[in-house]
């Protein structure tokens, strides 16, 4: 490469940048983790409210389920001078130096579910976690009769979001003659799959398995579908598309579903309230949705919009 | 025209990346007004920190012909310790002197099992990196421990001292502490005797068994203090940090020249490696790319890195 193409590429680079630099306003999105349908859903959807605002951009950054790596993506907004943030937490602890960083610079962190302790603008479905654990028990509860050996598959570290979930499911069974006989952890499907299965065989008289999200149960699904259990009942959190397809094959009792296109909207609409200046309410609570065999289609539309 | 030829050849990569790393700053710099900032170097130096510190002792690790996979759960296991050991009112230097003293003992007991059994050292730092990671889910419990000591979070991370961050002062403490143990002691000569052939550094009468083992205590206490420099960023002890960093050492090390089999290797090359690296990840996410592609980017960037080193080698 000779000096006058590097000149020549830097300058196009530079005539590039010059064009971006137009749009007034710029908010961040940082993410937890960006690979699975919930995620991708959630960012689409902000995406698609701030693309009706051709002076805003959106900046989107994947922590991949990294505490450091969200950290450092919530830094680097503050200091690119974005006007606003969203911030799914990935830990809520960890996080926050780099939320008080952005509270100094004044820029308003709108969070997706509870980050206690932070100074946010608005939180969107504070209460999600914990009413989706135990709408997903009671489900369970339901199922079962409330009598008999349950399982109960969670993470194998401490999550605020999924021990909100666990508190929610615990104390949904705690009235029921329901008994946590097996708590296994895993965030692998495959490797979940492989662990009911050895759970079936220990307790081959287990009514009810409960998991903390997606993977999860998708996993213990499968493990019920090699071991012909269809006995057993299966519920948890979220609704992602391979969920879906479970439920309406029977092999999945039911499922809390998240409803990331109503959390990403919302906050999106906060950030957008907040920039015309009108006032934004602390808290924005989203619905509950069950998703049984009776109502799966009706919430696939919902939910996937499909 | 130049009296060592072979001296400039071997300082050869560690030019290309600093070289390289000027150019990501100046691409950077004219793409967005935001990247050539105090604040901004502030967080590149914040962010490739604890990286870097790996790395170094990476580089020592690797130009003695070994490696060491277990450096990215070592972080993670002296962050808990030292955070369960700040919440049972230990003092502070006490604290942080035990935790690393654990990661000392994991490089010993790794290094000694390799020489002691003539395993590979990949093998047993890949062992080492399962343990330490039980062992550091097992004391937390899964959980994140928050750790309150305002001295500790001063003295690791989040201070000062002038302009430059407590995180990157030690960066820069320990890169001036590796540079020396590497240039001007026998110990250091002796490391890379090991790495270039240690059965002829074994006819020589050099203890290379000894030396292996203290390599893997120098990796294993750098990546200790590793955590403790996390564990401060992060003002807590969490079991699930530092999970793929002991790869992103290896990239940092491989960047800056040094090869699998103890050749070439810079401590020089390793900081400004681990420097791109962050550099990269940095400007990218301020010029809003997607973050998808930034992990394609990283990856390209080091394999045309390697690339290009290996064909000036050949």
């Amino acid at each position: 490469m000779t000096m006058k193409t590097i000149i020549l590429s830097l300058l196009v680079l530079m005539s590039w940048a010059g064009c971006t630099s137009e749009q007034s306003q710029t908010i961040g999105l940082s993410m937890h983790f960006m690979r699975d349908d919930y995620a991708v859903r959630l960012v689409d959807t902000v995406t698609e409210v701030v693309a009706q605002h051709p002076d805003i951009r959106l900046v989107v950054t994947d922590a991949n389920a990294t505490p450091q790596k969200q950290l450092a993506d919530i830094e680097n907004l503050v200091v690119q001078g974005v006007d606003a943030i969203i911030v799914v937490p990935i830990d809520e602890k960890a996080i926050l130096p780099a939320i008080r960083k952005a509270n100094d610079a004044n820029i308003p962190v709108i969070a997706i579910t509870t980050i206690p302790d932070a100074t946010v603008l608005t939180t969107i479905a504070a209460s999600g976690d914990y009413a989706n654990g135990k709408a997903s028990g009671e489900l369970l509860v339901e199922a079962t009769g409330g009598r008999g050996k349950l399982a109960m598959i969670g993470i194998p570290y401490s999550l605020w979001r999924i021990d909100q979930r666990e508190r929610g499911f615990l104390d949904a069974i705690e009235a029921t003659d329901l008994e946590v006989v097996a708590r296994q952890s895993g965030l692998d499907q495959a490797k979940i799959q492989d662990t009911v299965a050895g759970i079936l065989v220990a307790h081959p008289d287990l009514v009810g398995i409960w998991c903390t999200f997606s993977n999860q149960i998708v996993g213990a699904a499968d493990a019920l579908r090699s071991a012909k259990r269809k006995d057993i009942a299966l519920t948890g959190i979220d609704a992602d598309k391979a969920i879906i397809e479970r439920i309406r094959s029977g092999w999945i009792t039911g499922t809390a579903a998240q409803f990331p296109d109503q959390q990403g909207r919302l906050a999106a609409q906060a950030i957008l309230d907040h920039f015309a200046g009108n006032p934004v309410a602390t808290n924005y609570e989203v619905p509950i949705g069950l998703v049984t065999r009776g109502n799966v289609d009706e919430m696939e539309r919902t939910i996937w919009g499909e | 025209m130049f009296p060592d030829a072979n001296a400039l050849k071997r300082k050869l990569p560690q030019i290309g990346i600093a070289v390289a790393f000027l150019i990501l700053v100046v691409i950077f710099s004219m793409l967005s007004p935001a990247f050539f900032t105090y604040s901004n170097f502030a967080n590149i130096a914040n962010q490739t920190a604890i990286i870097s510190v790996l790395a170094f002792g990476m580089t020592l690790v690797m130009l003695a012909g070994g490696i060491d996979l277990s450096v990215g759960s070592i972080v993670s296991l002296s962050a808990v310790v030292c955070a369960l050991l700040l919440g049972a009112d230990v003092p502070t230097p006490i604290a942080m002197g035990l935790s690393i003293l654990t990661g000392v003992a994991f490089g010993a007991t790794s290094g000694f099992i390799a020489v002691r059994w003539g395993v590979q050292t990949f093998l047993v730092t890949l062992g080492a990196l399962s343990v330490a990671r039980g062992l550091s889910l097992v004391l937390s419990e899964g959980r994140t421990i928050y750790i309150e000591s305002d001295l500790f979070l001063a003295l690791t991370a989040q201070g000062f001292i002038g302009p430059v961050p407590v995180l990157f002062a030690w960066t820069l403490i320990f890169f001036v502490l590796s540079w020396v143990i590497l240039n001007l002691t026998t110990f250091g000569r002796k490391v890379r005797a090991v790495g270039g052939n240690i059965v002829a550094a074994r006819h020589a009468g050099l203890r290379t068994n000894w030396i292996v083992i203290r390599v893997f205590m120098l990796s294993g206490g750098l990546a200790a203090f590793g955590g403790l420099m996390m564990a401060g960023r992060l003002s807590s002890g969490l079991p699930t940090v530092g999970i793929g960093m002991e790869l992103d050492a290896i990239a940092a090390a491989v960047l800056g020249g040094t090869g699998f089999k103890g050749e070439g290797g810079s401590l020089v090359g390793t900081f400004f490696g681990a420097l791109v690296m962050g550099t990269v990840i940095n400007g990218l996410t301020i010029l809003g790319i997607n973050p998808y592609v930034q992990e394609i980017t990283k990856g390209v960037i080091i394999v045309f890195a390697v690339v290009i080193i290996s064909m000036r080698r050949n």
